[in-house]
């Protein structure tokens, strides 16, 4: 009988050791919602109201680094030294791991305008090792992959991709498609690197992986449309493939048909053998006739013949 | 005397009295104002809609909605702002900056950058299902008996029921989609496409029967029949009505035509078109220049047209040409859906004799067998694009996002995109909603290619002026092709300059607002609810913040690869390369400036 009573004794106690993480004051949630819409004198001092305010002590510490955002991004009248202060006073304060590692990247990105890139790359360094399993890690690898790389098509923008590569292979998180974190855009970024420079196998691995992890919900429609474009052009010209060129304008027509190129792709799908004319009449596509549809399955014959 | 100053005194007292009603009004006015704004359930939607039927149109969704919320227990008004298009912008712009903009505004008119300062992204909101169209589909279960039409929206509603909101739309709501901010802003109730409007009446007169021409050497004949048959008669009768509005439409609908292959043969990069910068690129190699027989083509074709237009079409206004149909003065004109109604209204309107029966019909292609075209003839013009139009987005101001959410979900489920479209004579965009009669043959096509190629290098830049310049005296006889091309090409070079370096610069302008949206969404993923469900919806907001970000950021690097591989290829030709020489000095001196 009395165990039960020790546990659930033992198991409040536990519980006022670590306090139910209170509502975020309202005053902080308009700064930010302001700050979203750019709207930075009035975030600053909404801000600055929630500094005042009586409050736990990570939401404080939550307005001062708006407070420093807020200085470091405006458009005008920004200040990247009080911006910095403020960010080392943060530091100081001891901030839970990833609260410090969105101070140090914003660091980074402040080093960046002062074109103090030796800096800032140490900042994104740090993320990258730190933190790759989470967003703040990948945008730093994003943004030490722009800073370095140089041209398109030069031999240092592939030796950085490279890299890449080699930093992305060490993450410890799978990306799905219902939560792809940012690896989308860092094979995006990878696959244009590798296109300009003319390695058009090794763009086309990135540029897949883009549109199996990529969404019209998580990317956009009109992104992954052009991506799959991209990817049949390159296997029907560059890399001669007509069967996987085929089978990526099945995809453009399939899963994107409101698309400038889709008719252009559904006569490519029909013509290089990818489609059937039950799919295609699947689709239902408006003012395709069956008029239509028998000239395009009798020049893929003339085609083939 | 006294007779006099009795008189003035009334007309004092009038004048008073005068002045006393409208202080009354106004001061009512600045009440009433202001009561509905301190009642938490009245929205203000705006919009510049003038046109014919589209008001009373949105009237009869807005009546239904507050009649449906009566019945829910909640008094909600929605007031109806339409402003004339003229005025449309400086209005939204006033309203905006100053915090005093309605709930909801139409999108459009303005700088797209107000999208990001003023408007809640509606991203989530459409993702989720439209609770709406359970609303209907029970509805429509609970009717004894169905008319065909209620059937084929009952099988439709079961399927859109519990797919995201975004998906009842016939394109998936993509023409709200904004590319720069990778989100969605507004939701539409319309879509719009182009067709040309014939005179049944006339037709039959003239050519014995009413079947409109479904190639474009049958538009020519047709044309000719029309203009021999006025001739004829003694009748001042036009084959074509067109302004230069009009004469526009034909020009890019056929340059399309004649040049979307073109489109993908200068696309570097395979983005599926043709870019300002690319066609700069294949002029820099030679490839396009003005004497393109695929682009003469597209001007010849053009003063072939040309030929059945009024005399002095160009000073006309696109009214007058509509006027000009209207009266029975014209076989043909070519216009939007978004005319269909006005025109009818119009014609209903004439004495009974000028009244006559309206056919609609897709503007004829070239066939591959036309002796002159035939041989650069690639197809129509496709309209798979043609998107969602006439969309609200909801502003930040608004004291009642969820109920303008709310407002547009219940306009939104077949039967009231049915309703308010058949009112305005517009096209529906709700996937089981249904068109007007007349409206049918406007339903978008699918069928066919995208792009085309021309000289514009920056939309609206210095290339579009100057070939505006040299190309309107030549479809109006003024000029001839050698004289169009050879101006066009000489004073190409530093226009081209000017657009190219604001197309290189630009990219950058926005750079930092789109570095501090990044950075919100990324404090967003790191100081919000850290529920995984929640975190993950951020995390993917910020990926759509970062994507044009991040194609702003290498945006110098590939027009500068883009180049570099241009200019590998320039051909030892004199003409081309004075041409290159002549860009680089102009742009030299516009960089260093």
């Amino acid at each position: 009988m009395t165990r039960p009573v020790l546990c659930g004794l033992l198991f409040v106690s536990m519980l006022s050791m670590f306090p139910l993480r209170a509502e975020k004051p309202e005053i902080l949630q308009r700064a930010w919602q302001e700050y979203q819409f750019l709207s930075m004198d009035a975030a600053k001092n909404l801000f600055k109201q929630a500094q005042k305010l009586d409050t736990s002590a990570e939401y404080l510490l939550e307005a001062k680094v708006g407070l420093a955002m807020v200085s470091q991004f405006r458009e005008q009248k920004s200040d990247l030294n009080v911006a910095e202060a403020l960010y080392r006073e943060v530091l100081a304060e001891n901030p839970p791991e990833e609260l410090r590692d969105l101070v140090y990247s914003f660091i980074a990105d402040l080093h960046i305008s002062r074109g103090e890139n030796e800096e800032a790359l140490e900042m994104l360094d740090k993320l990258i090792e730190s933190n790759l399993n989470s967003v703040v890690g990948q945008d730093a690898l994003i943004r030490k992959t722009l800073l370095t790389m140089g041209e398109y098509g030069a031999p240092q923008s592939v030796k950085v991709a490279d890299e890449t590569e080699t930093i992305l292979a060490g993450l410890a998180i799978e990306p799905t498609a219902e939560r792809p974190y940012l690896i989308p855009l860092l094979e995006s970024l990878l696959g244009d690197i590798y296109f300009w420079s003319g390695d058009f196998t090794k763009a086309l691995a990135h540029y897949e992986i883009f549109t199996t992890l990529g969404n019209a919900k998580t990317t956009s429609y009109g992104s992954q449309a052009g991506q799959l474009y991209q990817i049949a052009k390159l296997y029907e010209v560059e890399m001669e493939d007509p069967k996987k060129a085929g089978q990526f304008y099945k995809r453009l027509i399939t899963e994107y048909p409101n698309n400038g190129t889709s008719y252009f792709a559904l006569e490519k799908a029909v013509r290089l053998g990818a489609m059937s004319r039950k799919e295609v009449e699947k689709l239902r596509l408006s003012g395709v006739t069956s008029e239509i549809l028998d000239e395009l399955f009798e020049t893929s014959k003339e085609g083939k013949n | 005397m006294a007779e006099k100053e009795g008189n003035s005194k009334y007309i004092n007292m009038l004048g008073l009295s005068v002045l006393l009603v409208c202080y009354a009004g106004a001061i009512w006015n600045v009440v009433k104002s202001k009561r509905q704004e301190q009642r938490a359930d009245v929205i203000r939607i705006v919009h510049w809609q003038l046109e014919l039927g589209v008001r009373d149109g949105l009237q009869v969704l807005i009546d239904e909605f507050e009649a449906y919320k009566a019945e829910q227990g909640q008094a909600v008004e929605v007031v109806q702002i339409p402003i004339p298009e003229r005025a449309y912008n400086q209005y939204v712009t006033t309203q905006l900056i100053g915090g005093t903009a309605p709930d909801m505004i139409q999108i459009g008119m303005f700088p797209e950058e107000y999208l990001g300062r003023y408007f809640y992204p509606l991203s989530n909101e459409i993702q989720k299902p439209n609770p709406f169209m359970n609303r209907r589909l029970e509805i429509l279960s609970a009717k004894s008996e169905l008319t065909p039409v209620e059937a084929e929206e009952l099988e439709m509603v079961k399927i859109l029921a519990g797919k995201p909101w975004m998906d009842s739309f016939t394109d998936g709501l993509r023409g709200q989609f904004k590319e720069n901010f990778q989100e969605y802003f507004g939701v539409g109730f319309s879509t719009f496409t182009v067709r040309m409007y014939y005179n049944k009446d006339l037709f039959k007169k003239v050519l014995g029967h009413d079947n409109p021409p479904s190639k474009f050497e049958e538009l020519i004949n047709v044309s000719n029949a029309i203009k021999d048959y006025g001739k004829e008669n003694g009748i001042d009768l036009l084959p074509i009505a067109s302004s230069k509005y009009q004469a526009d439409v034909f020009r890019n609908r056929y340059l399309a035509e004649l040049t979307s292959d073109l489109s993908k043969e200068y696309d570097m990069d395979y983005s599926g078109s043709t870019v300002g910068e690319e066609k700069l690129y294949a002029m820099l190699r030679g490839d396009l220049t003005p004497w393109n027989e695929q682009y003469k083509a597209s001007i010849e074709l053009v003063q072939d047209l040309a030929d059945f237009f009024p005399r002095g079409f160009m000073s006309m206004g696109r009214e007058d040409s509509g006027f000009a149909f209207v009266q029975g003065k014209a076989g043909m004109i070519t216009s939007g859906s978004w005319d269909a109604l006005s025109y009818l209204k119009k014609i209903e309107d004439q004495p009974e004799a000028g009244r006559f029966e309206v056919g609609i019909f897709d503007l004829p292609s070239i066939s591959k067998d036309h002796p002159k075209y035939g041989q650069f003839a690639d197809g129509r013009n496709s309209e798979a694009t043609s998107g969602t139009g006439f969309g609200f987005g909801i502003t930040r101001f608004t004291r009642n996002f969820d109920l303008c959410v709310e407002f547009l979900q219940f306009s939104t489920t077949p039967d009231m995109n049915t309703k308010v479209n058949e009112i305005a004579g517009w096209i529906p965009v709700v996937k089981g909603a249904v068109p007007g009669e007349l409206l049918k043959k406007f339903q978008p096509n699918f069928v066919g290619y995208q792009g085309s190629v021309n000289f514009e290098v920056m939309s609206g830049g210095k290339v579009r002026l100057l070939e505006q310049q040299v190309y309107w005296p030549l479809i109006s006889g003024d000029s001839d092709f050698e004289t169009y091309a050879k101006t066009l090409w000489e004073k190409l070079p530093a226009e081209a300059s000017t657009d190219y370096k604001r197309i290189y610069q630009g990219s950058m302008e926005s750079v930092p607002n789109r570095q501090a949206r990044r950075s919100a969404y990324l404090a967003n993923v790191v100081l919000g609810d850290q529920d995984p469900e929640k975190r993950t919806a951020r995390e993917i907001q910020l990926q759509r913040s970062m994507q044009p970000l991040l194609k702003f950021l290498v945006t110098q690097k590939r027009m500068d690869r883009m180049m570099k591989v241009t200019l590998e290829q320039v051909p030892d030709d004199e003409m081309i390369q004075k041409f290159n020489r002549d860009f680089f000095k102009a742009l030299d001196r516009e960089m260093s400036q």
